[in-house]
């Protein structure tokens, strides 16, 4: 083995990977002894919540250690290895942290701690059980990253440590800043779903299945919001870094953050029914913690194999006992759920509070309303997650693989579509008592008409071709009952919709501002929401795809678009490589810069990497990709004397077969003639296949004008037809051009659907603030019965 | 048991079967070259390794073709329509998508192809969707394409 390059590591390198190890291992028994101590001194809250509080902080500790491993560059720990290098910039190098298995388990681990010490404070009467639950969970992580373990050193080289030149890097796609931002957020999202199971399993435990809800609603907020954005975060970066013109494709590891999404979105519509009407009690339970079980079977079935070929992502082969810690974390915290749940269940009638019995006027009321999106949450929730299962289903009852297309979930899931979005426009004009039709109707109905309105001006804004590249009017979609529909109307029918529910919450929002600012958060959040939706069902529903060649010698022509090859040096191993698009069009004249370069892989072969170009404006986006250049204009083509094909403008014919030497010896020629004629040009042209000494082909390509060349591939003594291949004499760059109408309102509903969830949580967070008398009451104390100051809220507030 | 109750359960339950229907009996089968050669349509999933040194990017014709060699050990010819995916050299394996045609070749129209293990979103090409080129390869003079 060449050792050239390899250094002893510094002492200090390693005893600080021990420490990370032992941070790990320590913190599981801290969590575990803050489990004993709560069951041994149930009233001691200090020594058990300091034990918390140490345990969580030791994952932290060992995250520190394993950024400061990956920054300075101690390629002697495998992980470190495998995911950093010299070359990478400090913030990439950061990010390798997460990048690979093990980082991403000790980062889910961090998240998880530092939702679960922040909710603490606020857990009042159910902080026993909470920590309890938390702990629980977080020993088990503890034990997976015992295995999974980051501080896993390499192998020793004749029985000592060496520290190897460089690392592996990153793999080149994930070499974008998308790589520093993506993931913190959305595990800092799946961190805080642990929030919401712990506090509904601490609220079965304590009997006390009412003062929780109104305290972790802020929470249960910051969860959708936060995984939301995540899920966004990680569209955009497809998006913009990869090369399907799109942001989401239900690739299972897409499902696996969309379900826990949708079903915590559930819980915080449940948990307004229960805080105002005081019902939904176990339903809310429930909701409460299938984000967090969602999220464990969604880890589960993307880290175990059995997706197989079914997703785009590549997993490292998990530690067979790490995967058997999380299956039985998973199952525990399932069955322990379901096993409480069932007896709190036949306690019902002693444990539950009085409902407010006023029944609603109609049917047409807030509780209906919040109710019916629950349901079509948790439909949207149940598709994605039965789709993503697949092969596991299929691999459990013993039958051939299968993968769910993008189609398949689009046609099951569009069925919940309408009345979802209906009723995001609807109900926040309800009331708990309810409105008839006509109320309704009444209060809604200028929504309705600037809907229209709006529309209507959608659809003749994708139409002018002065403004976007018009919409191809011939254009169908499947319907899932077999039929095809024209796409015109059935996308600006689903855009309605959406522009439908933006306008509805927006008059709601207009109507609340002077009286309760801080409560119109959630209708923020509902507007974002539909104007990402619109933005996504516009940009892909009128996308517009062509595939084109360019060439220095021969501009494309595109969308109307004229695209020029800028001919000059290139330097294809720098990482941040940009070719020069020279785009004249439209009114507008501008480069576009898609990327591309290439990478030696470890056998030798160059592997091209690339990213788009993307021209954002405000009616459309125009995407870019570059793709690697190659001399083939065709493949190989044979041809028997006398027969005339055509390539372009390049009509050939092949006249026949000369030969010189000695068949099969060294020095024996074949010349493959041919007549050309192209519109300003013909010939006659030779394509010759030498035999080398080396008894190698040797090959002289004819010359075809300026342009083209023709390479004899082989020949056929017997028929004398000549196989041959026509190439350019310069590369020429597939391109693929995409346009997008309308994307902008992607972004721009993104960023308010996150300002939404932002003061929706601030509002309910101060609202939830405890009272004096939950702060005076002794520990282990039974619930108090309901008191006047436990009213509901106001209802006027959504 | 309340009526309401009963009745969102078993309209749940329902649900999830006709859920579960769907997606097990329409979602796309994954078969061996031998079944792919005896099937009709075009939207079977053909999984296997690609021999690297078979590989022939046609830029002009806008195509790609390649041998696919499924976990039985049989290959076929693949030609996708579309730019050559950038990981095709270096994928441990490859899905295409598509359909055995008359010329004895599998037509892909979607490919997928999947990086050597390692944990990390990589989203390999997906390149093909509703794609507009028209691929002109060399025809006979006045003739159909070959």
């Amino acid at each position: 083995m060449n050792l050239a390059g390899f250094t002893e590591p510094a002492p200090w390198t390693l005893w600080i990977g021990t420490i990370g190890r032992g941070s790990i291992l320590l913190a599981g028994i801290a969590f575990l002894v803050a489990i004993a101590l709560s069951f041994k001194a149930p009233t001691k809250d200090k020594p058990r919540r300091a034990l918390f509080i140490f345990g969580s902080s030791l994952f932290g500790l060992a995250m520190g250690i394993k950024v400061v491993l990956a920054v300075t560059g101690q390629y002697h720990y495998q992980y470190v290895f495998n995911h950093s290098s010299r070359d990478l910039e400090l913030a990439f190098k950061v990010a390798s942290s997460w990048a690979g298995q093990e980082g991403s388990f000790l980062l889910w681990a961090c998240c998880s701690a530092l939702f679960a010490c922040l909710a603490l404070k606020f857990t009042g009467l159910y902080e026993r059980w909470f920590t309890i639950v938390s702990s629980g969970f977080l020993a088990f992580l503890a034990g997976i990253l015992s295995f999974e373990s980051p501080f896993k050193l390499l192998e020793a080289i004749n029985g000592r440590i060496l520290t190897p030149p460089d690392g592996n890097g990153l793999t080149p796609a994930l070499i974008n800043y998308w790589i520093v931002i993506h993931p913190p957020i959305i595990f800092l999202g799946f961190g805080s779903l642990l929030v919401m199971y712990a506090w509904a399993m601490a609220a079965m435990a304590t009997k006390n299945l009412d003062d929780w809800i109104v305290p972790v609603r802020p929470w249960a907020i910051v969860s959708t919001t936060l995984v939301g954005l995540g899920l966004c975060l990680g569209g955009f970066w497809a998006y913009e870094m990869l090369n399907w013109g799109g942001f989401w494709m239900w690739d299972p590891v897409e499902n696996t953050s969309f379900v826990p999404w949708v079903a915590a979105a559930a819980f915080l519509h449940g948990c307004f029914i229960q805080a105002a009407r005081k019902r939904g009690h176990f339903m809310n339970l429930v909701l409460a913690a299938i984000p967090f079980l969602s999220f464990c079977y969604g880890t589960f079935l993307t880290r175990s194999g059995f997706l197989g070929d079914t997703s785009v992502h590549s997993f490292a082969n998990m530690d067979r006992n790490a995967l058997w810690i999380l299956v039985a974390t998973g199952s525990t915290a399932l069955l322990t759920f379901l096993g409480l749940w069932i007896v709190r269940l036949r306690q019902a009638k002693s444990i539950l509070p009085e409902p407010i019995l006023a029944t609603p006027d109609t049917a047409l009321n807030k509780s209906a309303g919040y109710t019916s999106a629950i349901w079509m949450l948790l439909f949207f929730g149940l598709v994605t997650g039965i789709g993503m299962s697949v092969p596991l289903i299929q691999s459990l009852t013993g039958q051939q693989p299968r993968m769910v297309q993008e189609q398949l979930y689009h046609f099951v899931l569009g069925w919940a579509f309408p009345p979802f979005m209906l009723g995001m426009a609807l109900v926040p004009f309800t009331t708990w008592r309810g409105l008839t039709p006509k109320a309704l109707l009444g209060k809604v109905n200028l929504a309705l008409a600037a809907s229209i309105f709006l529309a209507g001006l959608t659809l003749i804004l994708v139409g002018n071709d002065n403004l976007v590249v018009a919409y191809d009017a011939e254009r169908t979609v499947s319907m899932p009952w077999g039929g095809a529909v024209p796409a015109t109307p059935w996308v600006i029918f689903l855009g309605w919709l959406c522009i439908f529910a933006v306008t509805s919450n927006v008059l709601r929002m207009a109507s609340l501002w002077k009286t309760a600012k801080l409560s119109t958060g959630g209708l923020l959040t509902h507007i974002g929401f539909a104007a990402a939706l619109f933005g996504l069902v516009i940009s892909r529903g009128f996308q517009q795809k062509v595939q084109t060649i360019v060439h220095p010698d021969y501009p494309a022509s595109v969308f109307g678009y004229q695209i020029a090859f800028i001919d000059k040096p290139y330097n294809f191993a720098d990482r941040y490589n940009q070719i020069d698009l020279l785009m004249t069009g439209r009114g507008e004249t501008y480069t576009a810069r898609p990327g591309l370069y290439f990478t030696t892989g470890n056998d030798g072969t160059q592997q091209p990497q690339l990213w788009p170009y993307i021209k954002h404006s405000p009616f459309f986006d125009v995407i870019v990709i570059l793709y690697p250049g190659d001399k083939n204009a065709t493949g190989e083509t044979t041809f028997a004397v006398d027969e005339e094909r055509a390539f372009q403008d390049v009509l050939l014919t092949y006249k026949g077969l000369e030969t010189e030497g000695e068949m099969g010896a060294p020095g024996a020629t074949f010349r493959a003639v041919f007549d050309y004629a192209t519109p300003t040009d013909a010939g006659t042209l030779r394509a010759t296949m030498r035999i080398g000494e080396d008894q190698n082909f040797v090959f002289e390509d004819g010359i075809l004008g300026s342009s083209y060349a023709l390479r004899l591939n082989r020949i056929d003594a017997a028929t004398k037809s000549a196989t041959v291949t026509l190439m350019y004499q310069r590369d020429a760059y597939p391109l693929e051009i995409f346009f997008k109408p309308l994307t902008i309102f992607v972004w721009t509903g993104v960023a308010l659907m996150t300002l939404g969830g932002g003061v929706s949580a601030f509002s309910r967070w101060r609202s939830a603030k405890p009272r004096k008398r939950d702060l005076a009451e002794p520990e282990g104390t039974e619930p108090e019965s309901k008191k006047k100051e436990d009213a509901p809220e106001p209802v006027a507030q959504v | 048991m309340k009526t309401g109750a009963l009745l969102g359960i078993i309209a749940s339950a329902g649900v999830l079967t006709a859920v579960s229907y769907t997606f097990l009996t329409q979602s796309t089968q994954y078969v061996t070259v031998a079944q792919a050669k005896s099937m009709k349509g075009d939207n079977l999933s053909l999984a296997g390794v690609v021999d690297k040194k078979s590989i022939d990017v046609s830029v002009g014709e806008n195509k790609v073709r390649f041998v696919l060699t499924d976990d039985e050990g049989t290959s076929v010819r693949v030609v996708y329509t579309g730019p050559a995916p950038t990981n095709l050299l270096t994928a441990d394996r490859a899905v295409a998508l598509g359909g055995m045609k008359e010329d004895g070749w599998f037509h892909a129209r979607n490919l997928m192809l999947k990086c050597p293990s390692k944990y990390e979103a990589d989203k390999p090409a997906m390149a093909g969707k509703n794609s507009q080129y028209q691929p002109e390869p060399m025809k006979p003079a006045g003739g159909d394409s070959k």
